[in-house]
């Protein structure tokens, strides 16, 4: 029993009762609750359908008030104060991958410091979710590393020696574009060669080709041909489409071949949610690949088929079909050209000679071809299949119950490494494989494959409306070095050749003999935001041509952080990177058409505080500057800056109009200008855009309020995209093929997309429309022959069809036969040691015939890891922390113990080319031996294995050395002997001790408040290795693109020697790219006497139709 | 009781157990109103404060916790965010809880409840002084409510356990008298009819 006390009695005592509570609980006025400032105070957390919601309604987005999240994560009872902050959300979009997911940019108001990036949930597609490269924004935003001012190489130093001086914006504009006009003024054929924009991965959609395209430059390059050419050429064979978009969510079968799309592959997050969705549905998910990726992993069914083996499965399991009869008989007898296969008897003659067919088809019905299919894929068997790609024959039946049970609803994205790994790997994926997926009448509908076209909005480039002159003419040169004569059917430049080119005079002189004018050198270089050096196969061959002033005359690299190519620029130009540059950007990650605006966000936020700039055409430059980031600008704005104060001032090159406000002549145009242009060209942005700037301006009160009020009714379509971020034109883009005609019936004409891929829109009298009625295809006879513009569907619409010649699918590619490929125009994959022979373009480089030595391996270098991409992502210490020591060698258990391999062993890796029989050299690497990887194959992400020469580099009459890639790039030691290069590690990367400078404000460079914790760093980065040095350069004859995979011998690292070292002989690299090149590829001219043909798609300039004419001798 | 002399009670309780003892509670426990009100502690004398610090850490973090999310969740978890039972009540009557000050986890931790009830205790107190007799009978409303709705459904749960496992005189003798009094107070709230 508790004994009672007497309250009363203490009560009653008053002395020594003073109030000594601590103050926890207050009080708060109505009128204070209702305000905005009264300290310690903090927004509601947001409910969304019963559930808290990550980010605040949009409404408040200006204005939103939070706890800091530092309190919590520093021990919570520990901390001494709670601190409110006071947000300004500013979307903009991520620019680490490809997948353009949205982000919101939470701008301290207090301190206009980005204090997290989150998604944005505006953005239909990636709805508010993001990876951890997203998150990652923040920590590349303050990397105490990142190049606060341009820097030029010293005068009288050499490129790599590592001399650097501070230089102003306004001096390299004025170099670099003293330079661009000289070579402009030359006027000759050579000159509009010569000054070349080499981009990474683009992430915008339009802008930069209009720069070049009014430079009247055929110069802009870009890295697909590492990347993703032999993909995108199986989709134009097929389609005449950049590349398959499917809807995944849908679906019934999600087939990833060698693309990781659930945790890692191209679009991944987007996608990964879209499967998840899917698989909470019933969906069955099967990945085909080597390595047991993540996906793989969490798959109903794995195949690891050899690579460059998938055309096997994929034709067997359509053999399989088509003898059962389980196919769409009325998809394909409606949707593919079956009848332009029947009436080329010389093809079909062809195929019989090469023995495919025992005979030729008795008639030309559609029952014939059903036959003609039966014979040619009966020797298909999925028992061979089973043993060409040395999996379970019990998989592969298991597969074809899952293509059965998805029929038209089987999704899948042909990329990487099936296509970018193979010779001929744009037959291995799409080619093969979309024969098979379609055969079920798979193709544009819910959950099926669709294409691309119809899903993305590029109008970056179609601003015109806001300048002088509208659209720049089309460019009359054709430039070898992007696209050489021995590529014809390139599906984009032969880039990462480009050393290899510049550097090879007997190629040249070969062709200048001929009548090309093939150059020799480039006057300006600009790897805009790119590492080629170290990305590309046969990377010394780049650093040697990097350092010849003879042949890249002046260098630049607007690059928002160091790397190992920047190393050996001219100029390094500090340009911003996800929440610090203008970009519109769209990418066909759904079923929809939408587009996303990357943005500076603290000149955003800025400027919606009052701020504004002195010059609006530099306002980024400045307003990064007045925020602390340092001299960092944008490219948008530079380029509009360097075109009309520096190339062309007087307007005399005619580039100026382009560049010069229509609204303010003699001035440039300005981002809102021109972006407002951009976006009214989209229908329905533009509706919604006006409504919401009337509803703005309604609700102005403050000054601020009612300045940004009126930017916004003179541009409401670019005040909405910077308020928002994102916007969905159209949903539900399905059926693209089934969109009826344009035709303009009162003037009595249809309009249709030119056969010329630059041609642009022609009309005809709707009159001259006749009906193919084999065919349905519509057409038009004109005095360059049958223009097919559509098909009449068995309803009887007119509807535009595929963008191929024949507006069908092309089960068989007339234009590939007429290019001299007619044994590879109808989708085949050798069956025998003889057609392996015969079919060599088809034949993998590591196809496992060629592993004759016991320690001889198919190594596959490049999947993807979900926190890394290529090399944008080294100035993040959060994405180093994650991915140290991810770049093991994966061996399978098996192989590692018969040749005596422990995980954690230095394993030297020599790199053979089986078609020149040459070993390059070597790498070490880590040994990680597995049951995750099939046997026989090597896998090796050349994501890692960054390097430096030096930790830092002293910039005269700065306060502080800059620090070099210190978070993940080890220091190496370079050395050169002969035509013999070595890298070997030295030390790995360590601890930093990051104090605050005075240049740019106390939270300025180098960010010491962002960056406190680099003293406890966990990671060295010595686990890794760059390969790709090592790697031989593999053109696939057709596409052009580089076979990633190496043939690779392996053995035990010798004393001292450890993982990180490599040595390359690049003699016996170079002669492996002749070889490929002179053995395998079928040079233009083509038909015509054409460089290229014509109807196919040709980035990124366009050009005029004399300038594929190939007027050799 | 009066109101006033509640909120000295409800002030005292609270500080023993939000915080650690320093230089002000000190001097509070040497005066007469502790000695009034903890006979035991004054009996048994002053303890090092290195101790008292141990047992206030251990009362509140190690052994027990002072959180009545935790003792009424059916998981045992602290809610920290803004589903805390208490958040309701603070922000209808017009509180909100500084959980820096209290050095607390969440804003439902028995020093921050105890501190509300003195709060409300001196409004009472304050519109009794001028004659807002309504108002001050509304207040005592809310007190009573509070107690019912929060209070009395986990802190004599609390206050036992602490006073088991004290291991000085001061908490042992605290949390037995806290408990008492809520109890008292209670009673003396229904008994006016509040």
């Amino acid at each position: 029993m508790l004994k009672r006390r007497d309250f009363l009695k203490a009560a009653a005592v008053t002395t020594g009762a003073a109030a000594v509570t601590v103050g926890a609980v207050r009080s708060f006025t109505p009128e204070a609750r209702a305000g905005e400032a009264l300290p310690g105070r903090w927004d509601t957390a947001p409910v969304v359908d019963g559930n808290f919601s990550s980010y605040p309604p949009f409404e408040k987005w200006n204005g939103w008030r939070e706890l800091d999240g530092d309190d919590w994560k520093r021990g919570g009872v520990l901390r001494h104060e709670v601190k409110v902050r006071d947000y300004a959300l500013v979307p903009t979009v991520c620019n680490n991958c490809e997948a353009v997911c949205g982000l919101t940019a939470w701008v301290d108001k207090e301190t206009m410091v980005v204090r997290k990036f989150m998604g944005n949930p505006l953005h239909t597609g990636s709805l508010g979710r993001n990876c951890a490269k997203g998150y990652a924004v923040q920590s590349q935003m303050y990397d105490p590393d990142r190049i606060p001012f341009p820097l030029k190489r010293a005068p009288g130093s050499k490129r790599g020696d590592g001399k650097w001086v501070r230089t102003t914006w306004d001096e390299a504009l004025a170099t670099i574009g003293a330079k661009m006009r000289a070579t402009l003024e030359q006027g000759d054929e050579l000159s509009k060669k010569t000054i070349m924009h080499h981009v990474g991965r683009p992430n915008e959609s339009g802008f930069t080709p209009r720069v070049w395209a009014s430079l009247g430059q055929d110069c802009q390059n870009s890295h697909t041909n590492i990347c993703s050419t032999n993909a995108r050429l199986s989709s134009v064979l097929w389609l005449n489409d950049d590349r398959s978009a499917p809807d995944w969510e849908n679906a019934r079968l999600l087939f990833l071949q060698s693309s990781h799309a659930a945790d890692a592959g191209h679009y991944f997050q987007q996608s990964a949610g879209q499967i998840a969705r899917a698989r909470q549905k019933g969906a069955k998910l099967v990945v085909m690949d080597p390595r047991l990726s993540n996906s793989a992993g969490i798959a109903d069914l794995w195949i690891p088929a050899w690579p460059g083996t998938e055309a096997a499965i994929y034709l067997a399991l359509a053999a399989r079909l088509l003898e059962e009869k389980r196919y769409d008989r009325e998809f394909i007898r409606e949707w593919w050209n079956w009848q332009e296969l029947l009436d080329d008897k010389a093809e079909l003659e062809l195929l019989k000679s090469r023995g495919l067919l025992a005979e030729l088809p008795k008639g030309d019905t559609f029952e014939d071809f059903e036959k003609l299919l039966v014979e040619l894929y009966g020797g298909y068997t999925l028992q061979w299949a089973a043993e060409e790609a040395r999996v379970p024959l019990a998989k592969l039946e298991k597969l074809y119950e899952y293509v059965l049970y998805a029929g038209d609803r089987i999704a899948s994205f042909f990329w990487r490494a099936g296509g970018s790994g193979n010779r001929g790997g744009w037959m291995g994926t799409g080619r093969a494989g979309i024969f098979l997926l379609s055969l079920t009448g798979n193709f544009g509908g819910v959950g099926a494959l669709g294409v691309e076209e119809g899903r993305v909005i590029a109008v970056a480039g179609k601003g015109g409306a806001s300048t002088q002159a509208a659209t720049p003419p089309k460019v009359n040169a054709w430039n070898e070095l992007s696209y050489p004569p021995e590529w014809p059917l390139a599906t984009y430049e032969v880039s990462f050749l480009l050393p290899h080119l510049l550097s090879d005079t007997e190629w040249q002189e070969k062709w200048r003999k001929k009548g090309l004018t093939v150059p020799s050198r480039l006057s300006v270089w600009i790897p805009r935001q790119y590492n080629p050096m170290w990305i590309n196969p046969d990377g010394f061959r780049w650093m040697e041509v990097l350092k010849d002033e003879t042949k890249l005359e002046l260098t630049f690299n607007p690059s928002p952080t160091w790397s190992e190519t920047n190393w050996f620029m001219d100029y390094i130009l500090p340009v911003g990177m996800s929440g610090e540059r203008h970009d519109q950007h769209s990418e066909p990650t759904n079923t929809e058409a939408w587009l996303a605006f990357r943005q500076p966000v603290l000149r955003v936020a800025l400027e919606k505080s009052g701020w504004e700039p002195k010059d609006p055409a530099r306002a980024t430059l400045e307003a990064h500057v007045k925020a602390g980031l340092g001299e960092v600008w944008e490219e948008n704005e530079l380029w509009v800056n360097l075109l009309f104060h520096h190339v062309d001032p007087d307007g005399k090159l005619g580039i100026r109009p382009y560049w010069e406000s229509r609204q303010h002549p003699g001035k440039p145009v300005t981002i809102a200008e021109y972006y407002d242009a951009a976006f009214a060209t989209l229908p329905g942005l533009k509706a919604a855009a006006g409504e919401y700037a009337k509803h703005k301006s309604a609700e102005a009160k403050t000054d601020v309020e009612k300045k940004l009020a009126a930017l916004g009714e003179r541009f409401p379509c670019y005040a909405y995209m910077r308020d928002h971020g994102a916007w969905t034109e159209k949903r539900d883009v399905y059926q693209v093929h089934k969109e009826e005609l344009h035709v303009d019936e009162a003037r009595g004409v249809v309009k249709v997309k030119a056969p010329q891929w630059f041609g642009g829109a022609v009309e005809y009298p709707t009159k001259d429309v006749k009906t193919d009625p084999r065919t349905n295809q519509l057409y038009v006879d004109t005095k360059e022959g049958r223009h097919v513009i559509g098909v009449k569907t068995r309803e009887g619409e007119q509807v535009t069809g595929f963008a191929t010649p024949s507006r069908k699918m092309e089960f068989y590619a007339r234009w590939f036969k007429d290019w001299g490929w007619a044994e590879y125009a109808v989708p085949v994959y050798p069956r025998t040691k003889e057609q392996r022979a015969s079919m060599v373009h088809l034949v993998s480089q590591v196809h496992h015939s060629y592993m004759t030595e016991p320690n001889a391996f198919a190594l596959n270098p490049i999947f993807r890891l979900s926190y890394n991409v290529h090399t944008r992502s080294v100035n993040s210490k959060w994405l180093m922390e994650i991915s140290q020591n991810h770049n093991p060698l994966w061996i399978n258990e098996v192989d590692a113990a018969r040749l005596g391999f422990k995980r954690g062993d230095p394993v030297k890796v020599r790199v053979v080319d089986t078609l020149s029989t040459l070993e390059s050299g070597y790498f070490i690497a880590m040994c990680v031996p597995t049951q995750g990887i099939a046997p026989g194959t090597l896998a090796c992400s050349h994501h890692a294995g960054r390097w430096r020469v030096v930790e830092q580099v002293e910039v005269p009459g700065f306060e502080k050395p800059l620090g070099v890639m210190g978070l993940g790039a080890p220091t190496a030691a370079l050395k050169e002997s002969g035509t013999t290069r070595r890298l070997g590690y030295v030390r790995g990367v360590e601890k930093l001790h990051v104090t605050p400078t005075k240049e740019f404000g106390d939270k300025g460079w180098p960010f010491a408040e962002f960056n406190q914790d680099l003293d406890n760093l966990s990671w060295d980065g010595l686990s890794g290795v760059w390969q790709n040095a090592v790697h031989h350069p593999h053109p696939d004859p057709v596409s052009g693109m580089h076979c990633w995979h190496q043939k690779v011998l392996l053995e035990k690292a010798g004393p001292g020697e450890k993982v990180g070292d490599l040595q390359v002989d690049i003699q016996a690299t170079f002669k492996t790219y002749q070889v490929w090149r002179d053995q395998l590829t079928r040079p233009a001219p083509g038909p015509g006497g054409l460089r290229r043909p014509e109807h196919l798609k040709r980035p990124w300039v366009p050009i005029t139709r004399d300038a594929y004419k190939m007027n050799v001798t | 009781m009066n109101a006033a002399s509640r909120h000295r009670l409800y002030s005292f309780f609270s500080r023993l157990f939000v915080r650690e003892v320093d230089d002000a509670l000190a001097e509070v426990l040497e005066g007469d109103f502790a000695k009034a009100l903890l006979p035991a502690f004054a009996e048994a004398g002053p303890a090092p404060r290195v101790d008292l610090d141990a047992d206030f850490v251990n009362l509140t973090v190690v052994s027990l916790v002072p959180y009545e999310s935790f003792f009424r969740r059916e998981d045992a978890m602290v809610e920290s965010g803004r589903a805390n039972p208490l958040a309701d009540f603070l922000t209808r009557w017009g509180f909100e809880a500084d959980l820096s000050a209290a050095r607390s986890l969440s804003m439902d931790h028995v020093g921050i409840e105890l501190e509300l009830m003195a709060v409300l205790a001196q409004k009472e107190a304050e519109a009794a002084a001028t004659g807002a007799a309504a108002y001050a009978a509304k207040v005592r409303a809310i007190e009573r409510s509070f107690l019912e709705e929060h209070l009395l459904r986990w802190a004599p749960v609390y206050f036992l356990a602490a006073a088991r496992n004290a291991k000085t005189a001061l908490y042992r003798d605290g949390a037995d008298a806290a408990l008492q009094f809520l109890l008292s107070d209670h009673e003396g709230l229904v008994k006016e009819g509040a």
